[in-house]
């Protein structure tokens, strides 16, 4: 059985979200089935609309936004003017998820607190997603992917061995998107089971230390914080990335066990310096992984990193190249998959959004349309869903509530 | 209810290492009841790994392996043993939700894939997670972290900035911490939770094949953008904000970054400027980048008369993104993190008492909670298979002798 309707149909989401984070939640859950209505203005539009990422000419041709808001609709409503929190409000009753991620206060001087909007909507789930909590001394502290990889710690212990700390771009962003659909995924399957709601407060930082835990426990166990150690492991050795043929091509190698050591020396044909005695067993290879580097990256050079990925890998051996955008949009691999998949949208024509890395057998993701033009679905939304009629909703807008 | 939000959940995993483990942990931290599948003998990869108290290796002490089985009862099992593979099965059929790592050749000759699982019970998702998925050329590649960390942009493109500068002849680098690792198990836990959400409406389970790769991915999905749109590759190279980014301080570096206008002009404050808040050279954001050596000069100037620690506590009160670069000793002393109660002490009876971090979200009716620590090498054996599957203690002696368990 494949259903057509999706593992959360049914669903109405109202998203407040408006920085890359939430809006890439807000999508997963829209790919999924549910019905999500983002909310913009005029004043406070999605960032990625108003071209964050990639300046933009027309606010409806942003191939970033398009790419976080696919299936999604769209409605103007401003919310500091003061119909506004009423008409959220309407919409809420009609839904079971709120999502935001301004910075804490925010939707209080909307009106639009936990406690109140429960008042309308007992079961409500909503998630808040900001820099470090609702609470806490430094809950006011406004950032981004990289202030949150910094504070997190990510960003302490990615580095060259002698380099500085690493600045971790967007992809933070996305890590923290997929724990905001897991925690409303946990919340929404209690209230469907229970039938109780609740308030879901997500920090930032908290979702990077969280991916790194284990290096907490490593200070608390040996009273060193650990440090920045390039490509290299605790235990495997060989274990770093190697240069190859062409500019800037880089394939990573790891070796675990004796048996995928000798693996890697078949495919090098056994060279002299492999069969040193410090080299021969685990402990050994990583003491002196040094000296196994750079004859390695030597011998790696003269290879094409696919090409020699795929003879590493028949002889048993962990490696792979270092995969650029370019190598990944016409890889065959990630193409069988579909892990690309294929959008149309008015202005920008065909995009090629990336799929969630989860397939599910019976209710795959999928796109019904493309990131929704700005304001797009007033009248479904205010008309049919909170039944507005047509005179009044022109009004709001003539007012500046519906802007 | 049982005061958490997944207390009906049976899950059963077989698993090691970082991203099964750690997709089960978040499930079983949010109260599921899982049951954790580990060699006999030798038991989860993790185990040996360390980090342990003194550096002193012991399979009940990795930190590691504590870390990411929270929560989780622990059985041992030989599934290459018919009477093992028996158990197994006896444990599956109960189950609503069963994650593997297996290659997808292995799991097949294993019988722990999807399609020797399903006929058991209809409702059972099965999570599988491996390197590149369960189809397509490269779906029974091997990898680990450091594979996976440069297989999907990411690896590619870090480190940019000064990392890059001083070192340029160095290799790309993965994400410390196994942060990739991790990040597959989260989204393995997503993608596991939409199928138990589907299984409310239709009835049936289903199979979630999850990327490690695929998860890599989609996290650079804005770097993927930049490409089909607009043709560019990301690298160290390109890898620069246009302003603003990492600063040296007196005692270290931290990170500054006022994008908005907002930001340029709390910035401008609390450097003592406020005149350049309006300054054309600065005032929008494409007059910063325009300008962006002078302003990146007024900016260093300045935080070089600071300690990190001034710095972002001026940039945090006047309202500019700053962070400090935090080791491990800086965030769990953080008085933000601390405030929030993210790290809290367990209790487990080899390792003894540590701090670990809990949930990054707080639940308002169903919080966090630890109901057990991290199990020890087949702690459960006895609880699951003579109390869930009713072995007698014959059973188990002959299945012990057998090293079956």
């Amino acid at each position: 059985m494949v259903t057509q309707k999706g593992a959360l149909a049914g669903l109405r989401v109202v998203d407040f979200t408006w920085a890359a984070a939430g809006p890439m939640a807000t999508l997963y859950l829209a790919l999924h089935g549910a019905e999500v209505i983002k909310i913009e203005s005029a004043r406070s539009m999605d960032m990625s609309r108003r071209g964050y990422y990639t300046p933009v000419d027309d606010i409806e041709a942003s191939p970033n936004f398009n790419d976080m808001n696919m299936g999604k609709l769209s409605v103007r409503l401003n919310m500091t003017q003061p119909r506004s929190a009423e008409l959220a409000k309407r919409l809420i009753r009609v839904s079971d998820v709120v999502a935001e991620n301004f910075r804490p206060g925010v939707m209080e001087r909307f009106g639009l607190t936990y406690e109140a909007l429960r008042a309308v909507k007992p079961d409500l789930v909503m998630l808040s997603s900001s820099t470090g909590g609702q609470t806490g001394p430094q809950r006011d502290l406004p950032g981004y992917a990289t202030t949150f990889a910094a504070l997190g710690g990510l960003s302490f212990i990615t580095g060259h061995e002698g380099g500085p700390a690493t600045e971790i771009w967007e992809s933070v962003d996305m890590r923290l998107g997929t724990t905001c659909v897991l925690a409303i995924a946990t919340a929404l399957y209690h209230q469907r089971t229970q039938g109780q709601g609740q308030y879901v407060d997500l920090s930032s930082q908290e979702v990077v230390s969280s991916l790194i835990g284990h290096t907490f426990l490593e200070f608390a166990m040996t009273g060193a914080a650990p440090g920045r150690r390039g490509n290299q492991d605790n235990l495997m050795a060989p274990h770093n990335c190697y240069p190859c043929k062409g500019n800037d091509r880089w394939i990573s190698i790891a070796v675990g066990s004796d048996e995928e050591w000798r693996g890697l020396c078949k495919v090098m044909g056994e060279p002299r310096w492999t069969q040193d005695s410090r080299f021969a067993d685990r402990h050994g290879r990583w003491r002196h992984q040094n000296e196994i580097d750079r004859p390695l990256g030597e011998w790696t050079k003269g290879h094409g990193a696919m090409e020699l990925a795929k003879r590493l890998q028949r002889a048993g051996v962990a490696a792979f190249p270092s995969m650029d955008t370019a190598d990944l949009a016409e890889d065959p691999h990630l193409k069988a998959r579909e892990a690309f998949m294929e959008v149309p949208h008015p202005k920008l024509g065909m995009t090629r959004p990336v799929s969630p890395p989860w397939r599910l057998s019976k209710t795959p993701a999928k796109a019904e349309r493309s990131g929704p033009m700005f304001g797009e679905h007033v009248e479904y939304v205010f008309g049919e869903l909170i039944g507005l009629p047509q005179r009044e909703i022109r009004a709001l807008q003539t007012e500046g509530v519906l802007d | 209810m049982d005061g958490t939000a997944l207390g009906d959940l049976k899950v059963v995993e077989y698993a090691s290492f970082v991203a099964g483990p750690y997709c089960a942990k978040l499930l079983a931290d949010m109260g599921a009841d899982v049951v954790k599948i580990e060699e006999p003998g030798s038991g989860d990869l993790s185990r040996a790994h360390g980090p342990f108290p003194d550096r002193l290796p012991h399979a009940e002490r990795s930190g590691l392996f504590l870390y990411v089985n929270t929560n989780k009862r622990g059985v041992t099992l030989d599934l290459t043993d018919p009477a093992g593979y028996r158990l197994f099965q006896a444990l599956v059929r109960e189950a609503d939700v069963f994650v593997q790592d297996r290659s997808p050749k292995e799991a097949k000759e294993l019988g722990v894939d999807y399609d020797s699982l399903k006929g058991l019970n209809p409702r059972l998702i099965v999570t599988s997670i491996t390197p590149f998925g369960q189809t397509g050329p490269y779906a029974d590649f091997k990898a680990y972290d450091l594979n996976i960390s440069h297989s999907g942009v990411e690896g590619y493109a870090v480190p940019g900035g000064l990392g890059h500068k001083m070192f340029p002849d160095r290799p790309p680098l993965r994400l410390g911490g196994y942060a990739t690792d991790y990040s597959a198990g989260l989204s393995a836990a997503a993608g596991t939770m939409m199928a138990v959400l589907a299984r409310e409406i239709y009835g049936v389970g289903q199979h979630v094949d999850l990327s490690r790769q695929e998860t890599e991915l989609a996290m650079n999905r804005v770097s993927m953008v930049t490409y089909f749109a607009e043709g560019k590759v990301v690298s160290r190279d390109t890898r620069n904000y246009p302003f603003g980014g990492t600063f040296p301080t007196r005692d270290g570096e931290v990170i500054i970054r006022p994008t908005e206008n907002g930001h340029w002009g709390a910035l401008a404050r609390v450097m003592g400027k406020p005149e350049l808040a309006d300054d054309p050279r600065f005032k929008n954001r494409p007059d910063r980048t325009n300008n962006s050596g002078a302003l990146n000069a007024i900016v260093a100037e300045w935080a070089s008369q600071h300690s990190k620690g001034e710095i972002f506590d001026l940039c945090r009160t006047g309202g500019c993104p700053a962070a400090i670069y935090a080791d491990a000793q800086e965030v769990m002393e953080s008085p933000q993190v601390r405030s929030r109660g993210f790290f809290q002490e367990v209790d487990h009876s080899v390792a003894g008492r540590w701090e670990y971090p809990t949930a990054p979200y707080q639940f308002s009716e169903t919080p966090w909670s630890v109901r057990r620590p991290s199990p020890l090498l087949g702690e459960h054996n006895r609880q699951v298979f003579e109390g869930r599957l009713g072995l007698s203690s014959q059973d188990m002696a002959r299945l012990k002798a057998n090293k079956v368990i």
